[in-house]
C-alpha cells in the first residue's frame, strides 16, 4: 500500500517520495551503477542522473507496479551514456594477449577479470556482469535491458563462450 | 568450479558485501533540488514530429542528388569520412548474398588510398536479433593469392535490430597488381559461407596521400620511441614508429629486465587543435616493436604539426625486494611508482599485506618470502578506490587499495615484485614540423 502511495506522491512532483522509492532499494541501485561504473564516484554520479531523469519523466509511467524495472533500466542508460562520454577520450588500444607468458598466474585476479571483460562487446559484457555479479536471474535482465530473453540467454552462452577463449584453454586448472 | 566461475563468484561475493556510501541519499537529494517537473506537451510534439517530415522530405532530393552517396551510415562514420562520403566519393559495389536462414550482407561501398581501405557494409536480420547475427559472423576480406587483410571499426544496429551497419578499415591497403577482392562472411553456428568479389576502380578511389619522414628518437626514462613517419591522406593521418628493435629487445631478455609495451597516447595537434583519434595498434615480431596510431584526416590547410606524448605504459620485469614488519606501515617506490604498504597482519595461518597504489599501477608477478620460503600470491582482496585532487588541481588521481594474501606466517617478511604494470604520463610535445 505505502509504495502505491508514495508512487502516487512522486507523480505530483514529491520529491521525499521518489527519494523514499530509491532508498527503499538502495543497495540494489548502488550495486546495478557499481557493475556498470566500476567505482564508487562515478556510480553515485549515474545515479544522481538517474534520480533527475526518473523525476522529470514519472508521470508517463503507464502501470505503477513497473516502477522499480523502469527505473532500473533507466540507470543502466545513464551509466552507458557516461561510459560513452569517458570513453571518448582514452585509447583504443588492444592489449597483447599474455596468458600465454604465465604472467597471470601470480597477479591479481580481479583486475586480470577486468582487463579480460573489457575485451569482450558491451553486449556481452554486462549480461555477465548483471548474471554472474548481481546474480540477476534471465527474465529481470531482459526487463532492464529491454530485450528478449531469448536474447538474454545467448548473449550470455556466447559472452561465456567468448570469455573462455580470452582466458585461453591452456591456463586451466593452474590458476 | 572452473577458474572462470571462481573469478566471478569472486566478484560477485564482494559485490554482496560492497556498501551503501553514507552519502548516496544526500546526493540524491541535492540532485533533485534545483530539478523541475516537465508536463507533457502534446501539441509540441505533434509540431515536431511534423517538422521533422518536412526536414526529411526536403532533404530527400538532395540526396538523390548525390547518386553514389553511402546512405545510412552517418552514425558509424568519423569526421572525415563524413566528408568524404557527403562529396560522393568512394565506389559503389552494392552486391548482397542472402544466407539460408533469411539473413542477408550487403557490401555497400568502398573508398581507398594511401592508409587503408574503407569497407561499408550492411547485416540484415528479418528477426530483429541483427546483434547476435554479428556476433555470429565471421567477416574476412582477402586480395591476390588470398593474402587476407586485417581491418577494425566500428558497426552500430538500428532500433528494432533489424539492420546493423558497419565501417571497417583495413590496416594494409591493395598492392597495385591487386584489382580483384574477395569479402567472405562466414555464419560461425551452420558453417554456410557468402563470397562477395569486386574489382577495385581506383579512377573512383580518394585522392593522394602525403608522406612526411620523420626518423626521430625519442628518449624516455627508460625506454626509448622511435617516431618514423606520419603520412596524410584524405580519409586518415597515420603515424607510424618503432618501440625496440630486435637487439634491444634481446638484451633486454638476457638482463631479465623485459618490458611489454601496453599503451602509448600519442596526440596529433594541427594548428593548436588537436585531430581527433581512430586507433591505433601494435606489433612485435622478428624486426622488434612496431606501432602505428591512426587519426582523422587533416584540416586542408594545416600549416603547424605537433605530435605530443601523452602517456607511455607496460609491463615491466624487475627485481624489487622489501623487508615488512607486523602491524607497521610503509612507504617505497619501484621504478618510481609509489607503493604504500598500510598494513600487515595474519589471520587463520595466512599473512595478509594491504597496499595503496595509483589506480593504474599493478604488480603483475609477486612473491613473499616468509622465513626464507618462498610463497605465491593467493588472492587479491578488492578494496576502495580513492579520487584524490593533484597537487596542482588540474586533475585527479584514483589511488587504489587492496589486500594480497599469502599461505603462511612467520617473522620474516619480504615482499619480492618481480613485475609491475604501470603507466607513464607525459605530456610533452616530442615533435614539430610546418608544412
Amino acid at each position: 500500500m505505502e509504495f502505491k502511495l508514495l508512487i502516487k506522491k512522486a507523480r505530483k512532483g514529491d520529491k521525499d517520495a521518489l527519494l523514499q522509492l530509491i532508498m527503499a532499494q538502495q543497495a540494489d541501485y548502488y550495486r546495478l551503477a557499481y557493475v556498470y561504473m566500476r567505482n564508487k564516484e562515478d556510480a553515485l554520479d549515474a545515479l544522481q542522473d538517474m534520480i533527475i531523469i526518473l523525476y522529470r519523466n514519472i508521470f508517463r509511467l503507464k502501470k505503477e507496479e513497473s516502477f522499480y524495472s523502469w527505473s532500473r533500466t533507466i540507470l543502466v542508460n545513464c551509466c552507458k551514456n557516461k561510459l560513452r562520454n569517458q570513453n571518448k577520450n582514452t585509447s583504443f588500444y588492444q592489449v597483447e594477449d599474455e596468458a600465454v607468458d604465465g604472467v597471470y598466474m601470480e597477479s591479481e585476479d580481479r583486475i586480470v577479470l577486468e582487463k579480460h571483460l573489457s575485451g569482450l562487446s558491451e553486449i556481452h559484457r554486462e549480461v555477465i556482469r548483471l548474471r554472474y555479479f548481481l546474480d540477476m536471474d534471465y527474465q529481470t535482465i531482459s526487463e532492464i535491458l529491454k530485450i528478449p530473453v531469448g536474447t538474454v540467454k545467448s548473449r550470455l552462452n556466447l559472452g561465456m563462450k567468448k570469455l573462455k577463449e580470452s582466458f585461453g584453454g591452456d591456463i586451466d586448472g593452474e590458476y | 568450479m572452473g577458474n572462470i566461475e571462481k573469478l566471478l563468484d569472486q566478484e560477485k561475493k564482494r559485490m554482496d558485501n560492497l556498501a551503501v556510501p553514507n552519502d548516496l541519499e544526500e546526493r540524491l537529494r541535492s540532485a533533485l533540488e534545483n530539478t523541475l517537473q516537465k508536463k507533457s506537451n502534446f501539441k509540441l510534439k505533434v509540431a515536431v514530429a511534423f517538422l521533422v517530415v518536412l526536414l526529411l522530405s526536403y532533404n530527400m532530393d538532395t540526396l538523390a542528388y548525390y547518386g553514389k552517396q553511402l546512405i545510412g551510415f552517418e552514425n558509424v562514420m568519423t569526421g572525415t569520412l563524413k566528408e568524404l562520403n557527403e562529396m560522393g566519393k568512394g565506389q559503389i559495389i552494392n552486391q548482397s548474398h542472402t544466407f539460408q536462414n533469411g539473413v542477408k550482407i550487403t557490401l555497400d561501398g568502398i573508398m581507398l588510398d594511401d592508409n587503408n581501405m574503407v569497407i561499408f557494409y550492411t547485416i540484415h536480420s528479418p528477426e530483429g536479433n541483427v546483434m547476435d547475427v554479428d556476433s555470429d559472423l565471421i567477416v574476412s576480406l582477402t586480395g591476390f593469392g588470398n593474402r587476407s587483410f586485417t581491418f577494425g571499426g566500428q558497426g552500430q544496429a538500428n532500433k528494432d535490430s533489424t539492420e546493423m551497419k558497419w565501417v571497417v578499415s583495413t590496416h594494409q591497403t591493395p598492392k597495385f597488381y591487386e584489382r580483384t577482392l574477395k569479402f567472405k562472411a562466414v555464419m560461425k553456428h551452420t558453417g554456410e559461407s557468402a563470397i562477395i568479389s569486386f574489382k577495385l576502380n581506383r579512377n573512383q578511389a580518394v585522392g593522394k596521400s602525403l608522406k612526411i619522414p620523420i626518423n626521430k628518437k625519442i628518449d624516455l626514462d627508460q625506454r626509448s620511441i622511435i617516431l618514423q613517419s606520419l603520412t596524410a591522406s584524405p580519409i586518415t593521418t597515420v603515424l607510424k614508429g618503432q618501440i625496440q628493435d630486435i637487439v634491444e629487445l634481446g638484451f633486454d631478455y638476457i638482463k631479465k629486465n623485459r618490458f611489454r609495451p601496453e599503451k602509448l597516447e600519442i596526440a596529433l595537434i594541427a594548428d593548436g587543435k588537436e585531430i581527433a583519434l581512430q586507433g591505433g595498434g601494435m606489433s612485435t615480431d622478428m624486426r622488434g616493436i612496431h606501432f602505428d596510431i591512426t587519426y582523422d584526416a587533416l584540416p586542408e590547410n594545416a600549416r603547424e604539426l605537433q605530435l605530443k606524448l601523452v602517456s607511455f605504459g607496460g609491463d615491466h620485469d624487475t627485481d624489487e625486494s622489501v623487508k615488512l614488519e607486523k602491524g607497521k606501515t610503509k612507504k617505497f617506490e619501484v621504478l618510481g611508482q609509489e607503493i604504500e604498504i598500510e598494513n600487515v597482519y595474519e589471520s587463520n595461518g595466512s599473512t595478509y599485506i594491504t597496499f595503496t597504489t595509483e589506480e593504474n599501477v599493478i604488480l603483475s608477478k609477486v612473491y613473499l618470502n616468509i622465513d626464507g620460503q618462498r610463497k605465491n600470491l593467493q588472492e587479491t582482496i578488492p578494496g576502495e578506490s580513492e579520487k584524490v585532487l593533484a597537487d596542482d588541481r588540474t586533475k585527479a588521481i584514483i589511488y587504489y587499495t587492496r589486500t594480497m594474501k599469502f599461505e603462511g606466517t612467520g617473522k620474516e617478511l619480504e615482499l619480492n615484485i618481480k613485475k609491475i604494470r604501470y603507466s607513464q604520463n607525459y605530456d610533452m610535445i616530442i615533435w614539430k614540423h610546418s608544412v
